[in-house]
């Protein structure tokens, strides 16, 4: 059976690539794209949702827009890596799918209280719309089957030395993600920064030929350019696909029990996920930890599901 | 002209009496009442709200549940002040009726969307549904013709720490996302409640003396808090804060003197949910609040008395 998933994202180009391998992936049932402030503003990720959509032919999964601000905090964008826009690099037509009535933080409580107990949810982004769901309708904590989100490292940060970018975005949705007693798989950093999209990677989806793989491929140059200035990165991380892969094939990305909090006072480190690897806290373990990636079979799994896509025009 | 309004209310003693005013007041239809955790949690209030409006005679008005904690923080209610029911645990309160199954925060969206400037929005809680609701229209509170909000103590004289008020404390960060917001803000503050607000012992001779059914109400509902200014704030009797925020938004001519200033919330722990109005010269703007620094106390428990001199 595949895995029915939420997937809560701000696109941004490793985005794209997560909407991507959640429609291409034979493991996932894509049920709804929910889209939140970011990488760049809330009107511009839910146009890029759009724009991905459209090229890579998803005509049948709703795309709800949800926040357009953190719960306490100003909105931080990351146009310094995805560009003005969002998703800088293609030359994007109109998109041919639309945005639906339904807010994302609604669309959320609904799909979950109506399903079977068999959602997961996959945020990629800042976690308001995760966290205001919570808040609106505390059930969900219990229905959710689970949550494997892109954010945070057990190391280093991003976006500052401690804090990783969607985390620092909403500490505080952060924080009630992780303290909500729902099980959370933390895909971080320390597990993103081992999916480089390399030169091997870029000729292989390339060879595809597919206008999507096209797409890919524009999107993926413009990001490695944007790495390589920010990060001085070789080969740019695509971080959001990682935790749909960990839910389409778990093996993929090997996990750890630990205690994570987020870190929403610090002076220098708000926005941390405060990792506990060795038990010194002495707390009960309240995530899962991605550590490993098997970056081989994630690529081809990547590059599968673009292929499965076909070749829908753009 | 009828007036029309929504109040959201963490429903305990004085939240009850706001809503006897509200109901009472001939020029104004009450639309909707949306609840939230506060004074008592979620369920208490609800419960307190849809039975309060019972007793008044106002059970058709649907009450909106919202959200049973803080954005941010845990919990912390007020029980040693309103009692474990809220309304004073005298076993005055049956259950009556039930919420609507609208969300409040849906419930406060679409007042608002459906007929943008007419109708008015009385807070009396922690400010949890109204910050939610904000999270997802930043211009919700301009679609209101003006918000009055029981909230914070611009004096900087505390009700539930030495320098705050309970509603903004509670839920500190709310009350930021709504003093921030756009839109004709009214702050009528813990200040007021405990200047111009007190019901001592000449007004417990006026409440006595009018012998109706919502008279003793607000004084059985009030017993705990009475406990609790003996015990706490000092007070010589109960202080009415909610009724009186409710006071100015049915009568905002009960108004002597007051401000436009910038008023922004302190979010660390030390002065947590201590109000901070900014004086300086080229601070203010278009956000700024009204803040309420005296009000007609005669006029305005003349109100409240008529209120509940009805039978």
């Amino acid at each position: 059976m595949p895995r029915k998933i939420i997937l809560d994202c701000d696109p941004g180009h490793d985005d794209a690539l997560a909407i991507v391998l959640a429609q291409g992936s034979p493991e996932i049932d894509l049920v709804g794209i929910t889209t939140v402030a970011g990488n760049q503003t809330l009107d511009k990720t839910t146009l890029n949702a759009r724009r991905v959509c459209t090229v890579a032919g998803i005509t049948d999964v709703p795309i709800c827009a949800g926040c357009p601000a953190p719960l306490v905090r100003p909105l931080v964008t990351a146009a310094h890596i995805h560009g003005e826009s969002g998703l800088d690099g293609p030359q994007w037509g109109e998109p041919q799918v639309p945005v639906s009535d339904e807010h994302a933080v609604d669309f959320i409580i609904r799909t979950v209280m109506e399903s079977d107990g068999d959602i997961t949810l996959v945020p990629v982004g800042p976690l308001t719309n995760i966290a205001l769901a919570m808040r609106k309708e505390p059930r969900i904590v219990a229905k959710v089957r689970e949550v494997v989100l892109m954010g945070g490292s057990t190391a280093r940060g991003n976006h500052t030395p401690a804090a990783e970018f969607n985390i620092i975005v909403d500490p505080e949705a952060a924080a009630a993600v992780f303290s909500a007693p729902w099980p959370v798989t933390m895909v971080g950093l320390n597990l993103t920064h081992q999916a480089g999209a390399g030169p091997e990677v870029v000729e292989r989806v390339r060879a595809l030929g597919t206008p999507l793989a096209g797409t890919v491929v524009e999107l993926l140059h413009f990001f490695a350019s944007t790495y390589k200035a920010a990060e001085g990165r070789p080969h740019p991380p695509v971080h959001d696909p990682c935790a749909v892969a960990r839910v389409a094939r778990p093996e993929l990305v090997e996990v750890v029990d630990a205690f994570v909090v987020v870190e929403t006072k610090g002076e220098w480190t708000s926005g941390m996920t405060v990792t506990d690897l060795t038990g010194r806290l002495g707390k009960a373990p309240n995530a899962k930890v991605a550590t490993v990636l098997h970056r081989e079979e994630f690529w081809d799994e990547m590059v599968d599901a673009i292929a499965a896509l076909g070749q829908p025009g753009r | 002209m009828t007036r029309h309004l929504v109040v959201d209310t963490d429903t305990a003693s004085d939240d009850a009496v706001a809503l006897l005013m509200a109901v009472a007041s001939p020029d104004v239809v009450l639309d909707a009442v949306t609840v939230v955790a506060g004074n008592v949690t979620l369920d208490k209030a609800v419960r307190n709200a849809l039975f309060t409006l019972d007793f008044c005679g106002a059970g058709h008005v649907p009450v909106h549940a919202g959200l049973e904690r803080p954005l941010v923080r845990p919990l912390s209610t007020a029980s040693d002040v309103h009692g474990e029911d809220g309304m004073g645990d005298t076993g005055l309160v049956r259950a009556v009726g039930r919420a609507a199954t609208e969300h409040a925060v849906d419930a406060l969206v679409r007042l608002a969307n459906e007929a943008p400037g007419e109708r008015e929005l009385v807070t009396l809680g922690p400010l949890t549904n109204v910050a939610a609701a904000l999270l997802r229209d930043r211009q919700l509170l301009t679609k209101y013709r003006r918000t009055v909000m029981m909230a914070g103590s611009p004096d900087c004289v505390g009700n539930v720490t030495a320098t705050a008020e309970f509603n903004v404390w509670a839920d500190p960060e709310a009350a930021s996302i709504v003093l921030e917001a756009p839109g004709e803000r009214v702050l009528v503050g813990w200040n007021i409640s405990r200047l111009q607000a007190v019901m001592g012992p000449a007004e417990h001779q006026r409440l006595s003396s009018l012998a109706t059914p919502r008279a003793r109400f607000v004084q059985e509902v009030n017993v705990k808090v009475a406990e609790y200014c003996a015990r706490v704030t000092g007070l010589d009797g109960y202080d009415l804060p909610d009724p009186v925020a409710m006071a100015v938004a049915l009568r905002p001519a009960l108004v002597t003197e007051s401000e436009r200033v910038p008023v922004r919330v302190a979010l660390g722990e030390e002065l947590r949910g201590q109000l901070v109005l900014d004086h300086r010269r080229g601070a203010g703007g278009p956000g700024d609040v009204e803040v309420v620094w005296r009000v007609d106390e005669e006029a305005w428990k003349e109100l409240l008395f008529a209120a509940c001199a009805a039978k």
